[in-house]
């Protein structure tokens, strides 16, 4: 990630095995890539017979299939929905206060900006089944705001914390410049602040959407049997679907989202960013 | 380019603010008000509320008392207990894979550059950004029964001798640690980065050599950055469902899919609440370990 | 940063790559629109389909083209509402508004409904009440197909569970065993199962060769051990109705002690069955999650025989993704729990009579022939209707019993099952 030029003379070492490298990237490919890549040729198959390495059979057959597939079709809607509504929501609830601990002073401020954490330290699941078990009581069970409110859990911390970073990043004579000048608090806001945090806060809504939109815990086990998001959709068929083909297709599919946040998380965020969403 | 990804510092507070007519501390109050109350009744409330039903008991005459009876009946059923004890198990295996894959590839990307670096970093960046029920499907493909990698294996090498750890604990500790070795490399090298190279330098010009500059300089100041990564992948795969649930074996049943299947298939939600409190308790000391390393890292970057 | 812009190059240009080939994908998966030719002088009935797919295809592709050229004057406009979210209930619901306000409806018939809903629907007089005299072929429906209706529905296709077994595979095993000698073309009727105890004897006499799949995951694993309950009483489905569940267990959450109490008086018959033939199974007690992965080991050629649903099985032996010699049985004793579709016509259709004529239609030896072939259903008619080439064919899965097992009794047999018999396992 940060590789400075200067390299420790000691570990210089490291770098010179060439073959270190590469056993690494071989084995890193296998693992990472091989999977990915099985399911790809999935998506392209009819039959695939022991031991061959390849396809006995290719077909696109299914695809037609897979996106006549009401269930599918249905799924998507609701997950564009309910990732919609949560990011809405997750923005409105957490940007504010992400300005607020970046810009205003307050006795327990630090205090309070670390609080959020707690988002992470609980076994996630152990957690949404306590949630659950209050929904329950509430009659919130497979409905949709049962599932957006469990969801709006996983946004908080990168809502809060990576636009808080970028807000404090502004540099502030360039407002106060624009003050100097007579120009309005809230025009300062609209367009000396937001155009120069735009970019991590897009990343946050993008990740946060994105997030939202893959969530599968929270969704199944709130949301079954009347909500059933994509993820849902797909454990079914991953589970209870004869045709393979189905989840290959949807997985292939599913990848361009991941392939294209991937290049934006690269290009807008540096990573430590989002290591950083995770405390560090 | 905004400095979004300044690692981490703190907001430092404001500097101007005379242009508000509300004191400040009440306005930022206000504005953090909803994401705090969002915490509270959707994490601190849940957590809170089953912590007290699962203590307390009704008794005959109405009043309620502290009860440890669930607990009692959880630790005198032998299927719970095996499973917990399991879900210890795959958890502690996890995070060793992890730490012991990852600490590689950061170092070896900290003190490497150029392409190949390059293209190691993304190898290890993908997993990230594969929802967890994809990387389970291919999972399943591809390391399963007559699966991708033991026709690979059979076809190259005319190895016989797989055994799939699809179905197995073993399957579940290879989904765990494919999900979670992003999040392991991208702390680790985060936490490598901070190791200036000049101090590294310094160290091997007075002679030391260069297990002796990795033990004494690059471990000491990794130590938080490796107790994050430790207690963070503890907290991730001690509280995981998607792999467990589809890689597994039936039996024992990590804390995830049988928290689950309590809820849903028994329809016993207070005894899934019981589980999921136990599984709060057991973690208790890891997140204490973890929210400590985070907060004294940020403290002292304030100041 | 150099590196940066490598990386970032790199993963344009696989995006890249992948767009185009998804986009060419999708324009070959493009669905063509349906036509909607609403001539005049033709009355038009509205189906609402609320299964999955393989249905709605099967009406638009056979049911339909069949029914509008029998019934010249009538044409059916299929709707399909899928299986997930509400399916067919809002426009039940609608329907029923319609009831009280005296609109138009909107719908003439309910491919699979159940007349108990909405609520209020059996006291509002909603569903047309089916009886011989307006629905003639109902004389032939059978027993257990018309004990799933409330005289409101139609049942009219059913599935169920079967057990399915490649026979290329168990012959080569028979004769690598020189049970049978080796010019032999087809397995002899003594080495398969026709009843549950011939079953278990089969599981252990062939080891490793034979899986059924975690119960809760799905119906495939959940009926074979149903079928185990069965067994140990016997046979006897009636001990497991809704009633019998309220009236010992009431309704709401089961204490620990009560699933304890029901897996001893019920179910502890079905445990030393299951747990006697656990060595014998597919790598020891490999329970796999779901149909999908249980069927994978059949394609993959790593065991003989699993369980599964008829429709499924059948669906996928017609795609050809089930090894070519795939064979499906049924067993003869008491077959496995399976369930029947009914239709629901509403009293203030538009069409009465029309969607009443389809009703009749569907239960024609015709189109019960077409269940059968189509999509692996079962006829909701006696087999002795049907020709007798599909008898023949449909031979070992033929039944005329399809027991049930209600709901109320699930959550402590799942709960006995991971507590009984899947700890037994060590897959280490």
């Amino acid at each position: 990630m940060v590789r400075h030029g200067v390299v420790g003379r000691s570990l210089r070492l490291i770098a010179g095995w060439p073959w270190l490298g590469i056993c690494l990237f071989l084995l890193l490919a296998l693992v990472v890539m091989g999977p990915m890549l099985n399911v790809f040729l999935w998506a392209f198959t009819r039959n695939w017979a022991y031991p061959s390495l390849l396809p006995t059979v290719w077909s696109i057959e299914f695809w037609d299939d897979t996106f006549a597939r009401a269930d599918i079709l249905e799924g998507f809607i609701a997950s564009v929905w309910i990732s919609l509504i949560v990011t809405g929501l997750s923005a409105v609830i957490c940007l504010p206060a992400a300005y607020a601990f970046a810009r205003m002073q307050f006795p327990g401020r630090t205090f309070l900006l670390l609080s959020f954490l707690a988002t992470n330290a609980f076994p996630r699941f152990g957690l949404y089944i306590t949630i659950a078990v209050i929904f329950f009581r509430l009659r919130l069970i497979g409905t949709v705001p049962g599932v957006v409110l469990i969801q709006l859990v996983n946004t908080l911390l990168f809502m809060i914390w990576i636009p808080t970073a970028a807000f404090q990043g502004v540099d502030r004579a360039l407002e106060e410049a624009a003050l100097d000048v007579g120009a309005s608090p809230m025009r300062v806001f609209v367009q000396v602040t937001l155009p120069l945090v735009a970019p991590a806060l897009a990343a946050a809504l993008l990740l946060t959407f994105v997030g939202t939109f893959y969530e599968t815990q929270g969704a199944l086990l709130v949301g079954v049997p009347e909500v059933r998001t994509l993820p849902v959709v797909m454990i079914r068929l991953i589970n209870n679907q004869v045709v393979v083909q189905y989840g290959a297709i949807l997985s292939v599919a599913l990848w361009v989202p991941s392939l294209l946040l991937l290049i934006f998380a690269q290009r807008v965020l540096r990573g430590n960013t989002i290591a950083s969403g995770f405390g560090v | 380019m905004t400095v979004a990804g300044s690692r981490g510092t703190l907001p430092e507070p404001a500097t101007y603010s005379g242009r508000f007519r509300i004191p400040q501390s009440v306005l930022g109050y206000a504005l953090i008000l909803l994401p705090l109350i969002v915490m509270g009744t959707l994490i601190l409330y849940p957590a809170f509320l089953s912590i007290t039903d699962t203590l307390t008991e009704r008794s005959p005459g109405g009043s309620l008392q502290v009860s440890l009876a669930d607990y009692v009946e959880f630790f005198n059923t032998p299927l719970a207990v095996r499973n917990l004890a399991f879900s210890l198990r795959i958890t502690a295996v996890t995070v060793a894979v992890l730490f012991l894959a990852g600490f590689p590839i950061s170092l070896y990307l900290r003190f490497t550059h150029g392409r190949l670096g390059n293209l190691i970093q993304m190898l290890a960046l993908f997993p990230l950004f594969v929802p967890g029920i994809i990387a389970a499907y291919a999972l399943i493909r591809f390391i399963g029964d007559n699966g991708w990698l033991e026709r690979f294996l059979h076809l190259l090498f005319g190895y016989e001798g797989f055994t799939s750890p699809y179905l197995r604990p073993a399957g579940i500790v290879v989904g765990l640690a494919w999900e979670g070795i992003s999040i392991t490399v991208l702390i680790l090298t985060a936490g490598l980065s901070q190791i200036p190279d000049s101090l590294l330098e310094t160290a091997t010009d007075v002679g030391a050599n260069r297990w002796q500059a990795f033990w004494r300089i690059t471990m000491p100041l990794m130590k938080r950055s490796v107790l994050i990564v430790l207690t963070l992948n503890f907290l991730t795969v001690f509280g995981s469902f998607t792999i467990p649930y589809l890689l597994g074996p039936a039996s024992p049943e990590m804390m995830g899919p049988y928290m689950r299947r309590t809820f849903y298939d028994a329809n016993l939600p207070s005894r899934a609440q019981v589980q999921a409190v136990i599984t709060f308790l057991i973690s208790a000391v890891i997140s204490l370990l973890y929210v400590r390393s985070v907060v004294s890292q940020k403290v002292e970057e304030e100041s | 940063m150099s590196q940066k812009k490598l990386s970032l190059g790199n993963a344009v240009r696989l995006a890249g790559i992948l767009l185009l080939v998804l986009m060419l994908c999708a324009a070959c998966a493009m669905p063509v629109p349906g036509q909607t030719a609403a001539e005049t002088e033709v009355s038009v009935i509205d189906v609402y389909i609320g299964s999955d797919t393989n249905i709605s295809d099967w009406w638009s592709n056979s049911i339909k083209p069949a029914f509008d050229q029998a019934h010249p004057g009538y044409e059916l406009n299929i709707i399909h509402t899928g299986s997930g979210g509400g399916g067919n209930g809002p426009i039940a619901d609608r329907a029923m508004a319609a009831l009280e306000t005296g609109d138009d409806p909107g719908s003439d018939y309910f491919e699979t409904f159940n007349p108990l809903q909405p609520i209020g629907a059996m006291e509002a007089g909603l569903w047309q009440e089916i009886t011989e005299d307006n629905v003639p072929n109902l004389a032939n429906v059978i027993e257990s197909a018309r004990r799933s209706s409330n005289g409101f529905d139609v049942p009219y296709r059913g599935s169920q569970v079967l057990l399915a077994y490649n026979a290329e595979r168990l012959l080569q095993i028979l004769k690598d065993r020189g049970e049978v000698g080796s010019d032999a073309t087809e397995v002899p009727s003594e080495f398969v199962p026709a009843t549950w105890p011939e079953l278990m004897e089969w599981i252990c006499a062939f080891p490793g060769e034979f899986i059924y799949p975690r119960p809760d995951t799905t119906g495939a694993g959940r009926e074979f051990v149903t079928r185990a309950v069965f067994q140990a009483n016997d046979l006897e489905p009636a001990r497991f109705s809704t009633q019998a569940y309220a009236e010992q267990y009431g309704a709401g959450e089961l204490t620990a002690e009560q699933i304890a109490e029901i897996n001893d008086k019920h179910f502890g018959g079905a445990w030393e069955q299951l747990n006697a033939i656990e060595p014998c199974l597919y790598d020891n007690g490999a329970y796999p999650s779901g149909s999908s992965a249980e069927t994978r080991l059949l394609v993959d050629d790593l065991v003989t025989m699993i369980t599964i649903w008829s429709d499924q099985a059948l669906q996928a032996k017609g795609l050809g993704l089930l090894p070519e010699q795939t064979k499906f049985i049924q067993l003869d004793d008491l077959p496995m729990v399976g369930g029947y579709a009914s239709s629901t016509i509403p009293t203030n259709a538009n069409d009465l009579e029309g969607a009443l004529l389809l009703a009749n239609y569907l239960l024609s030896a015709e189109m019960q022939e077409s269940v059968v072939r189509e999509i692996g259903g079962f006829p909701a008619i006696s087999w002795d209707l049907l020709p007798s080439e599909l008898q023949e064919d449909f031979n070992d899965v033929i039944t005329d019993t399809v027991p049930s097992f209600s709901s109320s009794w699930r959550a402590a047999m799942f709960d006995g099952w991971y507590t009984h018999v899947a700890p037994d396992v060590e897959r280490e």
